[in-house]
């Protein structure tokens, strides 16, 4: 009998990460045919990502669109003279995905990617992410909607991308490649499969080349081979792909997700001299530890940007370090932005910037976002600390505090400036009189000004070895000014400790 | 004299009750000092919303910070946050506590210039969660005036500014300006200025009702 409807999940056998594609799953892949390039943005239009074994060099991408990926880069020379090839950067690439796999993560379940290495010469690396729809379809309003709003995260990124969706990951992979449409069901799959190009599968290349020697071209000619038979011509690692592609053979995956530590390090193609030439690699950067927030649903209070430092004058820099704090943890990119732009036009830097190098490993929940409900309360305090950042940034930390009471007879102890990231609880104690400005230092007096009021002894501290014996009172100063001093028994001046302004 | 003071008392706390009700997003055009012989000058009954007051003094330490204290301590204790630019001396938090004042919602700026204290006001002033900034400045160019009444009316926010009592006679573009002295042992205000009010009164202010709640209240604490 058929599974009924409303059966329970967990009684359903077999419902594991191994188990072989089920009507329940469904794959978003996205296939990323420029992302060498993409890596490496911004870019020059004259440049072009290559991949070079042995003496031979070829394109990976370009971002001139008649320059095709495979053409080798000698040949490109010929037909573009002025041609910027560059190296690609694998770890670039990986930290691209990781970026994408974040932004995606509120759109699905699990998420994984793939770099497959080119075999052979003139051959392109593939570059691909999963992302398991099937539950999220009716949240988003159906796989239009969906795809739409995956497109748009896509774009903000600065990738291009295709897209396939199948039961099984390869499917939807080869889907993507091939741009063919979404296949929503097992039972719609095997016709689908079939009518892919031989070039949209994932088969080694020695595995295409055995078929294509014995004049195999389509898909569908290979899928009606007899399986035994199958095997012994392109081996058991293409039959299993082939099993993983029908749904046949379960496809055990490591699942994406966030690191605990976020980094990432950025190479300038030049080197840049001057700081405001950085808000472009720092807003990609920003861009992506916000998409890390998002998906590890949390915000950060303090992040490091750091910056390797060219030779100059045959001098080695050591590397720049910024540190920026946020008085209340943060995703708001505008925010960031703002407030590193802030503290770089301050900066000046010793030597010009080769890489640019962005860690954070603390974070906070934010008390709200545009992502999240957030009551006025919340707004208030969230849009006071974003301007007091800002401020931090230009003015210093140190110019920046909350006064605060500290439990002391010593009136020069009875406070400290509190840092304005550093939470503060509420006063509860109710201080005595106290005049509302206090001189930072004692000044001495050279008369003794007239006296108003009562005399207040004040003694403490011997035990931490600032003793205190002083007599205080509000005095007459020029200009009607009322002053708060003291008579220092230890050595018998006057000092002026205070205004009551 | 008991009548008067008691009336005072329950027009202050009535006024209390009544302070930003941001929900009908209905925001009066002032805001109360908290001293009715100040409210009664002022054009609107207290200090203005999105608009610049300025506070003209012979000298530091006559009363002035005082006069702003029952207005700081409302908006602080209504979740809004307040701020003390290019103070003269430092904000001593005892006596601001003993006020009133949530300390944590009270921002103390030191900018090492002028130019950077007019630009962090001005900052301030802008951002719709400080209610008030106070902000104390020498020489203020005409210029920098501008900006920062144009950030007050951006926000709707109150900006006191401090000034010394020798500008009394330039022109300006404050919506408010009084002359502070100290005369017998009392606060003093002229009203040189009162944008659609009446100039040139000259009244004493005494310690504001509010002030003198809190500090019964802390007797009856320590007895």
């Amino acid at each position: 009998m058929s599974e009924r409807p409303r059966k329970p999940a967990t009684h359903t056998p077999r419902a594991s990460a191994l188990a072989p594609a089920t009507n329940g799953s469904l794959w978003l892949a996205a296939h990323l045919p420029r992302l060498p390039l993409e890596a490496l943005s911004p870019l020059p239009p004259n440049a072009v990502v290559t991949a070079a074994r042995g003496s031979r060099r070829w394109l990976l991408c370009a971002a001139d669109p008649s320059l095709a990926a495979g053409l080798d880069l000698g040949l490109a020379r010929v037909r573009r003279p002025e041609l910027l090839a560059l190296e690609r950067q694998p770890q670039r690439e990986l930290q691209a995905l990781e970026t994408l796999a974040c932004a995606a993560y509120g759109c699905g379940d699990r998420i994984s990617f793939r770099v497959d290495e080119a075999s052979h010469d003139y051959a392109l690396p593939r570059f691909t992410l999963w992302l398991e729809i099937g539950a999220s379809l009716q949240l988003f309003g159906g796989l239009d909607a969906l795809l739409r709003r995956i497109e748009q995260e896509f774009v903000a990124l600065d990738h291009a991308a295709t897209f396939g969706v199948a039961p099984t990951l390869e499917a939807a992979a080869a889907i993507a490649r091939a741009q063919h449409a979404p296949v929503m069901t097992l039972a719609a799959l095997p016709d689908a499969l079939a009518a892919l190009p031989l070039t949209a599968l994932a088969l080694p290349a020695t595995a295409l080349q055995l078929l294509a020697d014995s004049g195999l071209s389509q898909t569908r000619e290979l899928l009606a081979l007899p399986r035994a038979d199958l095997g012994t011509r392109i081996g058991s690692t293409a039959l299993n792909y082939l099993d993983r592609l029908s749904g046949a053979a379960a496809d055990a995956r490591r699942w994406y997700s966030p690191p605990l530590r976020f980094q990432r390090r950025l190479d300038f193609l030049d080197e840049i001299e001057d700081s405001e030439r950085l808000a472009f690699p720092l807003r990609r950067l920003l861009g992506e530890l916000v998409r890390y927030l998002r998906a590890r649903a949390t915000g950060v209070q303090q992040f490091a940007i750091e910056l390797a430092h060219a030779r100059a004058d045959g001098v080695d820099h050591a590397p720049t370090t910024i540190e920026f704090h946020f008085s209340a943890a943060t995703r708001d990119e505008a925010l960031m932005l703002r407030v590193v732009r802030e503290k770089l036009g301050s900066a000046t830097m010793p030597a010009p910037a080769r890489s640019l190098r962005l860690s954070a490993d603390r974070f906070a929940v934010p008390l709200s976002s545009q992502h999240d409900l957030f009551d006025a309360r919340a707004r208030t305090d969230e849009a006071a600390a974003a301007v007091i950042d800002r401020l931090a940034a230009r003015l210093g930390t140190d110019a920046l505090w909350h006064p605060q009471c500290i439990e002391d007879h010593r009136p020069e102890r009875a406070w400290r400036a509190a840092a304005v990231q550093e939470p503060t609880a509420a006063e509860t104690r109710l201080p005595p009189a106290r005049p509302n400005f206090l001189l930072r230092e004692p000044q001495r007096l050279q008369r003794p000004p007239p006296i108003v009021g009562d005399i207040e002894r004040i003694e403490s501290g011997w035990w931490d070895g600032a003793d205190v014996r002083r007599d205080y009172f509000i005095c007459e100063l020029e200009h009607g000014a009322r002053g708060w001093a003291y008579v220092d028994h230890r050595d018998g001046q006057i000092y002026l400790h205070g205004l009551w302004a | 004299m008991p009548a008067s003071s008691s009336s005072s008392l329950e027009a202050a706390l009535a006024a209390r009750s009544d302070v930003w009700r941001g929900a009908n997003g209905a925001r009066p055009p002032t805001e109360t000092s908290g001293f009715a012989s100040l409210d009664a000058r002022l054009p609107g009954g207290g200090w203005p919303l999105g608009a610049l007051s300025e506070l003209l003094l012979e000298s530091n330490g006559i009363g002035e910070l005082q006069l702003a204290l029952p207005l700081l301590v409302r908006l602080t204790q209504a979740d809004r946050h307040v701020a003390f630019v290019a103070a003269p001396q430092v904000l001593y938090a005892p006596a601001l506590a003993r006020a009133g004042l949530i300390l944590n919602r009270s921002l103390v700026v030191e900018p090492h210039s002028a130019e950077h204290a007019i630009w962090a006001a001005e900052q301030l002033l802008r951002t719709p969660a400080y209610g008030a900034v106070l902000a104390w400045t020498r020489n203020l160019r005409e210029a920098d005036a501008r900006r920062l009444q144009l950030a007050a009316e951006h926000s709707g926010n109150i900006g006191l500014l401090y000034r010394p009592a020798r500008v009394a006679g330039s022109a300006n573009i404050a919506a408010v300006r009084l002359r502070l002295a100290r005369r017998d042992a009392r606060l003093e205000v002229e009203v040189l200025k009162a944008r659609g009010g009446r100039s040139g009164t000259r009244f004493f202010v005494d310690a504001p009702v509010a002030l003198r709640v809190i500090a019964a209240a802390g007797q009856r604490d320590v007895a």
